[in-house]
């Protein structure tokens, strides 16, 4: 139970984040995003006291904790939180406190894994030394650091570990992803009356394979690294689609939250600002709030850590922490030399084909160079994703829908998925030449980072094919339109795309 | 090239929607095929791969595991829970574990110039007094644990901790030979039973 008095606050702390400076408009995406964003804002805020040195105890995350919502519940205040988005807020909040309340008397987490006990160390020494010792840090180089600071917030409970942790992620994402789903249907004009059927059956097809289940309930980086990723990409892209920069300061919170995760996370992060913000027609003056923010927040956390690392270590060395604050340097630079230079602009405008051509370069140089190596972890990969039981035959399924997809026509501002989305498999593959190959089984490296990107490609799949469901209708709906235009000089707007 | 293709094939609107339903087909499939692996691989599956409950205590989740690594860590949570804060001396091959230790458990950790051995009887009469999981075995000095051995039938100890609240000066000391439980006691209840 004493879990849920953890995870109730960090809710409402994403609750009244998202109404003060996220999609307010929208107060069920707001309320459905309460756990994600919160329990993101407050591991930032967390990791900026510990990187200040205020002691990390229940007494002042409690108080920075309450200190943060406040701000966020006055400043949704502000912004004209009204009577009706707190009836939403206050129902949506007894929902998520009666799935605590289900779900904290139960252990059904997964930890059989060194990797989920290393995480538990680390988050045990850090609620033992009350900060980030030296020695903790060292240790850090081989882990994201987010979810050692999400369960070193024990100390707020009873608990010996936040059991729950995970379970209450993966079960707050469900209705992320339906309400993001609806949203982007409803921004690319789907017809209302079936979408919440559609809506439901792809959640449902989600959400019921196997292999992300195991990860619900895996203490691991995974899961969070794949919410994390989604809630960036798919924000960014509806805030594009519907030229609406409201939903910009809570995506780019998750993707400090993702670049968080993992080691190799600031790298991906790197690839979907590519992506995204070169190519995008919004405001550059929240972009580049956001921008500047989120990558100043990375790129210290990596020189912090940097400071502490030992040039000999197996994954990430001070080498490779200043070599990746560069990458997010060097990026924020262009972006801001873009306003000026035609040049800079012209490159952006070609950057998914750049993309693609630097990923096959890299893999094909990689390949020539470890042929036995690369093609191993390759067939390893393969292996494990057509025959592991946790994915049965998903990925046959899923492989069928993207060819079928070829043929229907792409949603707008396609290339984060269409490009982004193999671009992330390359990295995988990319990866894997720093390293031991990766193996046949089911806590294999690349089989488990396969999770971060399964959500945005059944995402990607649904908002490609569920308009195509309604062509007849547009098509009947564009012909009568066209037929009214010549009695009419006024040009009518029937459909977005 | 190939999608533009495929688009003059099948991109027209009333095939589009032919898609469309291939795609809610696909996905009606792929519900199907979850179910039904859902269903199948519950009853199936190890406790480790499906829907299991685990104790809440950090320490019994991690003592269940049959890898050795995660069994050890069993231990410091243990120590963590039992006696932060207090002085314990290891054996000189235990020195790989001493930042675990310190961290983990929250110990003052020495390590010794050498092994750190209990007398060779010790074992077998602990064993004959009757350890057993949870157990005291002499009012509040000892509280040892036992846990099965997979695939065998009798009962080994993973790890013996002699508990004393007076105390807070603790050695680790190891068995002679291999495969032997660790104890963790205090150094006055060592002395009495150290290897000569």
């Amino acid at each position: 139970m004493s879990q849920s008095l953890l995870f109730i606050p960090l809710h409402l702390l994403g609750i009244a984040l998202c109404f003060a400076c996220g999609p307010r408009r929208r107060p069920a995406l707001c309320c459905a995003l309460g756990f994600p964003v919160g329990l993101a804002a407050a591991v930032v805020l967390a990791l900026a006291m510990m990187m200040v040195r205020i002691r990390h105890d229940p007494w002042t995350l409690g108080a920075a904790m309450a200190i943060a919502g406040l701000a966020a519940a006055f400043g949704a205040a502000r912004r004209g939180m009204g009577r009706r988005d707190l009836a939403i807020a206050g129902a949506w909040t007894a929902a998520f406190a009666a799935m605590c309340a289900a779900i904290s008397p139960f252990n059904v987490a997964i930890l059989t894994s060194i990797d989920s006990h290393r995480i538990l160390s680390l988050a045990i020494a850090i609620a033992n030394d009350g900060g980030l010792e030296p020695a903790t840090m060292a240790r850090l180089g081989h882990w994201g650091v987010f979810q050692v600071v999400a369960h070193s917030m024990m100390g707020l409970t009873r608990q010996d570990f936040l059991y729950s942790l995970p379970l209450a992620l993966g079960l707050s994402f469900i209705p992320v992803f339906a309400v993001l789903l609806w949203h982007a249907l409803e921004s690319l004009g789907a017809a209302p009356r079936r979408r919440w059927l559609l809506v439901g059956l792809v959640t449902a097809a989600l959400f019921t394979i196997g292999a992300l289940d195991y990860h619900i309930l895996y203490i691991h980086t995974n899961l969070g690294a794949g919410v994390y990723l989604f809630l960036f990409l798919v924000m960014f892209w509806i805030a594009e689609v519907e030229r609406d920069a409201s939903w910009l300061p809570v995506a780019f919170l998750a993707l400090v939250a993702f670049a968080l995760h993992r080691t190799e996370t600031p790298i991906v992060a790197v690839l979907v600002l590519s992506l995204t913000v070169t190519r995008s027609e919004l405001p550059r003056r929240p972009i580049g709030f956001a921008l500047a923010g989120s990558s100043a927040g990375m790129i210290l956390w990596l020189e912090v850590l940097a400071a502490h690392l030992s040039p000999e270590g197996d994954f990430l060395t001070p080498g490779r922490c200043h070599l990746m604050a560069g990458l997010l340097a060097g990026f924020f630079l262009w972006w801001a030399a873009s306003a000026r230079s035609e040049i800079i602009r012209c490159i952006d405008r070609r950057m998914p084909l750049l993309i693609s051509a630097t990923c096959a370069l890299a893999l094909a140089g990689e390949l020539a160079s470890r042929p036995d190596h690369m093609i191993a972890s390759a067939r390893s990969w393969a292996f494990n994703l057509t025959t592991l039981p946790l994915w049965g035959q998903t990925w046959f399924i899923i492989l069928a829908l993207v060819v079928i997809g070829l043929a229907v026509a792409p949603p707008p501002f396609r290339a984060p998925f269409a490009v982004g989305l193999p671009a992330c498999f390359a990295v995988v593959l990319f990866l894997v030449y720093f390293r031991a190959p990766y193996r046949e089984g089911r806590g294999d490296s690349a089989n488990r980072m396969t999770i971060q990107m399964l959500p945005l490609i059944v995402f990607y799949l649904a908002i490609k094919f569920i308009p195509a469901l309604d062509c007849r209708t547009r098509d009947s709906q564009r012909r009568s339109a066209t037929a009214a235009e010549i009695g009419s000089p006024v040009r009518t707007s029937i459909q977005r795309n | 090239m190939v999608t533009n293709v495929l688009r003059r094939m099948w991109g027209q609107p009333a095939a589009s929607r032919r898609l469309g339903i291939a795609f809610v087909v696909g996905l009606a499939l792929l519900l199907g095929h979850n179910v039904v692996w859902l269903a199948h691989h519950q009853t199936r599956l190890s406790c480790s791969e499906r829907v299991c409950t685990s104790p809440r205590r950090l320490e019994r989740v991690a003592w269940r595991s049959r890898t050795p690594k995660i069994s050890l860590l069993a231990l410091y949570y243990l120590l963590n829970d039992r006696i932060p804060h207090a002085r314990l001396t290891i054996p000189s091959s235990w020195r790989r574990e001493k930042p675990q230790l310190e961290e983990l458990s929250r110990l003052e950790v020495d390590v010794s110039d050498g092994e750190l051995l209990v007398a060779p009887g010790y074992v077998e009469q602990l064993r004959r007094s009757g350890a057993r999981r949870h157990r005291s075995i002499r009012g509040d000095l000892t509280w040892a644990r036992t846990r099965p051995a997979p695939d065998m039938a009798v009962e080994v100890e993973d790890y013996v901790f002699l508990f004393d609240a007076a105390t807070t000066d603790y050695v680790v000391a190891e068995a002679p030979g291999e495969g032997g439980p660790i104890f963790v006691m205090p150094r006055s209840a060592y002395a009495g039973v150290a290897a000569r």
